[in-house]
């Protein structure tokens, strides 16, 4: 398995890169208003319109700096309902992939309400890096507001 | 199992389908053979038969012949009129019966033949020796093991367990019932042979005797074979029709025996109730004899059609054979067929494909491509829904869909990497290009410092000068009365050496400017650098993100991916290296800058001093005791001009310093270029024995 590693606020943290469709330069968001502070606004990527979320709000309450490392990953979220659609994530230092094996994996010890998308850590050459679960990483209000049912595929 | 596997694994799949097939073909085969065995014995069971109804017929003619002689003989012994010449006939035909019946013996038979063959000798070999009574005795016992004979082959030739119902009938007409009968007739007429051998009439003792024979006959045995002729009759009209020979010739010549035997038993009988009458025997005589004539015919007209019967019954379990073995052989032949054309249409598809993965394993990825594109596989697909994916329920449809597939997500991945590597191609050789910008920047930069120490040592052998004439100055101005106007001309000597000074600086501080820029140079060099190795690291973060998609199809890519980042990570320290010496560098060059401003400053210093001097010189032939103090202020002035100037050639040792370090960064960062671009050409040739159609 392939996980691609991130930081935010000074924390390492894995996304497995299976979902993962592209990793593209960090892109210019048009904000939407009155929407949460992590959902970074809406991003064109490959000539579609990608909601986009900001990992280090989401996680760390800090918004990402616009680094060269500050990147977007473009991954496939699928639904409850079993569609799918792309989603963009801004994380900083975005610039390593490593190969994980299973056998190092630890699965999550402390359940952390607010954090449901924390899915175990993974030991990494002396690093500790959380990995995060995709489909719990947005609670069902905001999914259903980036991504309304009505919406057609 | 394991040895039945690998020994299956070397056979195609058209021979494992041919193999199945005949694995089935096996108890078809085996229920075949048991069909025709069975056949064969219903046959061979049938040929018996027809051997024992011949058999049957000697029998019952030697039977007959039998009987004869026994009348004639006991006739001959009354009238003595049977000549032997009469019987001759007879008992030829009598030897030539038991010879066929010897030949024609079993271990059943034997025995009764083999005491037949004995009475037969014992019989001719006595001729006229014995008395009649003995031949008659004799003959008696040779009739009765010909009919114990006949029943033993009635069983022996499974006549008795015929398995049809008309057949099995006519055969106990033919044999126990007509045996029967014609015994019971025989008794009868024997009566009669004897009263009228004897030579007297039937007295009533005799008629009774006749009448209980006849009685017998009449109420028993001809009613059991009328019930065995009607189910015969009624069983072969069920079977073959209403024509048969048998059905049109048997009922008459029946009906003609018992109408005989009945009228023998109706004389009989109304002679037996006319009481003192006694009848003439010769009539009862020739009635029985017609009687049992009609019984002989009746007997070889049953035997006659009983063997037809059962020639017919051969003839049609052969036919039925031979079509059960034509029809077999005809499904053994179409379900062949079927078989070859699955076997065609299982392999024909596979055997594409195998050629087309071999393509794609030889790395013809643009031929595979082509012809996927040109519809080779179009016929094996029945019909589109409207992604262009097979409706189908067949494997090998499927197996064709996923080929294509894998084929245009292959050919697609390496479209990205051929992409991919020339990107990074370009960069490289960009990267090449930057460094050897840069080296020249850093070469310039190295003569402009080797310009500027050079300057500040002549700036500081000027100074030198300057305190060294200071000093005389000094020296000269101790005794100022005697020579002021020296005094003077030595001022003017000073002002043109310090103007010197001044454009020096002016001179060292346009090098420095110089060497600013170069440095910004640098910067924006390092920042292009910075900027190759960012793309190449998204690059290969996406080209390691699709070999792992990949899966195993891709397992060289991922190798590459990785080495490729490596690399880029390599390139981005090294770049960010450069920068920070380069920072060092700018640090360096501003101290050179701040040192040369103070040196102006204090050049300018010296300047207004001389200047001031100089306008107090008028002042000074007047008071040169006063002009010490003055002195000394220049003096020290000249003195921190000297220290200046040994600072900046302290500046510019540092400055040296760092440019060869610099030197040495650039060296191993082109080393580090040098390993990409080889780097991306390994992987180049790797992709490039793929040929792709974009």
């Amino acid at each position: 398995m392939l996980l691609l590693i991130f930081q935010a606020g000074g924390q390492t943290y894995g996304l497995d890169t299976r979902n993962v469709i592209e990793v593209a330069p960090y892109p210019v968001c048009t904000p939407l208003p009155h929407a949460p502070a992590y959902v970074a606004g809406l991003a064109t990527w490959r000539g579609r319109t990608v909601p986009v979320i900001d990992l280090s709000a989401l996680i760390d309450g800090t918004p990402a700096r616009p680094l060269l490392s500050t990147r977007l990953l473009v991954v496939e979220y699928a639904m409850p309902d079993g569609r799918s659609h792309p989603l963009g994530l801004v994380a900083e230092k975005a610039v390593e992939t490593i190969v994980f094996e299973q056998a190092l994996h630890e699965p999550q010890k402390v359940k952390i309400p607010d954090a449901p998308y924390l899915n175990g850590t993974a030991q990494h050459a002396g690093r500790l890096i959380q990995r995060l679960a995709l489909d719990e990483l947005l609670p069902a209000s905001v999914r259903d507001l980036l991504f309304p049912e009505s919406e057609a595929e | 199992m394991e040895r039945i596997n690998k020994w299956l694994a070397r056979l195609k799949i058209a021979h494992k389908l041919i193999l199945s097939s005949i694995v089935f073909a096996l108890p078809l085969a085996v229920l075949l053979y048991y069909v025709t065995t069975q056949y064969d014995r219903g046959i061979q069971t049938s040929q018996r038969e027809v051997a024992g109804t011949a058999l049957l017929e000697v029998c019952r003619g030697l039977r007959h012949d039998l009987g004869e002689i026994e009348s004639r003989s006991s006739l001959a012994t009354a009238a003595a009129a049977g000549s032997p010449d009469d019987l001759a006939e007879t008992r030829q035909r009598i030897a030539d019966a038991v010879a066929t019946l010897q030949r024609g013996e079993d271990a059943w038979t034997k025995d009764l033949i083999d005491r037949l063959g004995g009475l037969w000798r014992q019989l001719e070999a006595s001729g006229s020796a014995r008395t009649l009574a003995e031949q008659a005795t004799l003959n008696h016992q040779m009739v009765e093991t010909t009919s114990e004979l006949i029943l033993v082959i009635l069983d022996d030739f499974s006549l008795t367990l015929d398995p049809e119902l008309h057949t099995y009938h006519l055969m106990n007409i033919a044999g126990p019932r007509l045996l029967e009968s014609q015994a019971a007739l025989a008794e009868a007429g024997s009566v009669a042979l004897n009263a009228k051998a004897q030579g007297h009439r039937l007295d009533a003792r005799d008629l009774s005797q006749m009448q209980a024979q006849c009685g017998a006959l009449v109420n028993a045995a001809f009613p059991r074979m009328r019930y065995s002729l009607e189910t015969a009759l009624r069983e072969d009209k069920r079977l073959h029709g209403a024509d048969s020979s048998f059905q049109k010739s048997l009922p008459p010549l029946f009906e003609r025996y018992v109408e005989l035997a009945t009228q023998l038993s109706v004389a009989v009988s109304n002679s037996s109730e006319q009481a003192g009458v006694a009848p003439d025997p010769e009539r009862f005589v020739q009635m029985a004899w017609a009687a049992e004539d009609a019984g002989v015919t009746l007997g070889q007209t049953c035997t006659r059609e009983l063997r037809t019967l059962l020639l017919k019954r051969i003839a049609e379990e052969r036919y039925a054979r031979a079509e059960a073995l034509l029809m077999s052989l005809l499904c053994v032949g179409l379900a062949a067929g079927v078989v070859v054309i699955v076997a065609r249409n299982i392999t024909r598809p596979l055997e594409r494909v195998v050629n087309l993965t071999t393509d794609i394993a030889t790395g013809k990825v643009k031929e595979a491509f082509d012809r996927l594109k040109g519809g080779e596989f179009r016929e094996f697909i029945l019909d589109e829904d409207g992604g262009g994916h097979a409706r189908t329920r067949d494997e090998i449809c499927k197996l064709i869909g996923s080929v294509s597939t894998m084929t245009e997500s292959l050919n697609g991945l390496l479209v990205k990497v051929i992409q991919a590597c020339n990107q990074v191609a370009g960069s490289a050789t960009q990267m090449a290009a930057a460094v050897r910008e840069v080296e020249a920047s850093v070469s310039e930069q190295a003569a402009s410092t080797n310009q500027v120490s050079a300057t500040s040592k002549e700036i500081y052998a000027t100074a030198q000068d300057l305190t060294r004439t200071m000093g005389s100055v000094t020296k000269m101005a101790s005794d100022a009365a005697d020579s002021a106007s020296g005094g003077v001309n030595n001022l003017n000597g000073i002002r043109s050496a310090i103007d010197g000074l001044i454009s020096s600086s002016a001179a060292m501080a346009r090098t420095f400017e110089s060497i600013n820029e170069k440095t910004a140079n640098i910067d924006k060099v390092i920042t292009t650098i910075t900027k190759v190795a960012n793309r190449t690291n998204l690059l290969s973060l996406n080209a390691a993100i699709e070999a792992e998609k990949a899966g195993e199809k891709a397992g060289g890519f991922s190798v590459v991916a990785l080495e490729m980042r490596r690399l880029a990570d390599q390139t981005a320290v090294a770049a960010l290296d450069i920068e920070r010496q380069i920072h060092e560098m700018q640090q360096a060059v501003r101290e050179g800058v701040s040192s040369v401003d103070s040196h102006a400053q204090q050049t300018q210093a010296s300047s207004m001093a001389v200047t001031e001097l100089s306008s107090g010189l008028g002042q000074v032939i007047e008071g040169t005791t006063k002009l010490g103090p003055q002195f000394e202020a220049v003096n020290s002035a000249m003195q921190m001009q000297s220290q200046g100037a040994g600072q900046i050639a302290d500046a510019m040792v540092n400055l040296r310093e760092a440019a060869s370090q610099t030197k040495a960064s650039l060296a191993e960062f082109r080393e580090v270029a040098e390993d990409l671009h080889n780097a991306v050409g390994e992987l180049q040739g790797e992709v490039g024995r793929f040929s792709t159609a974009s």
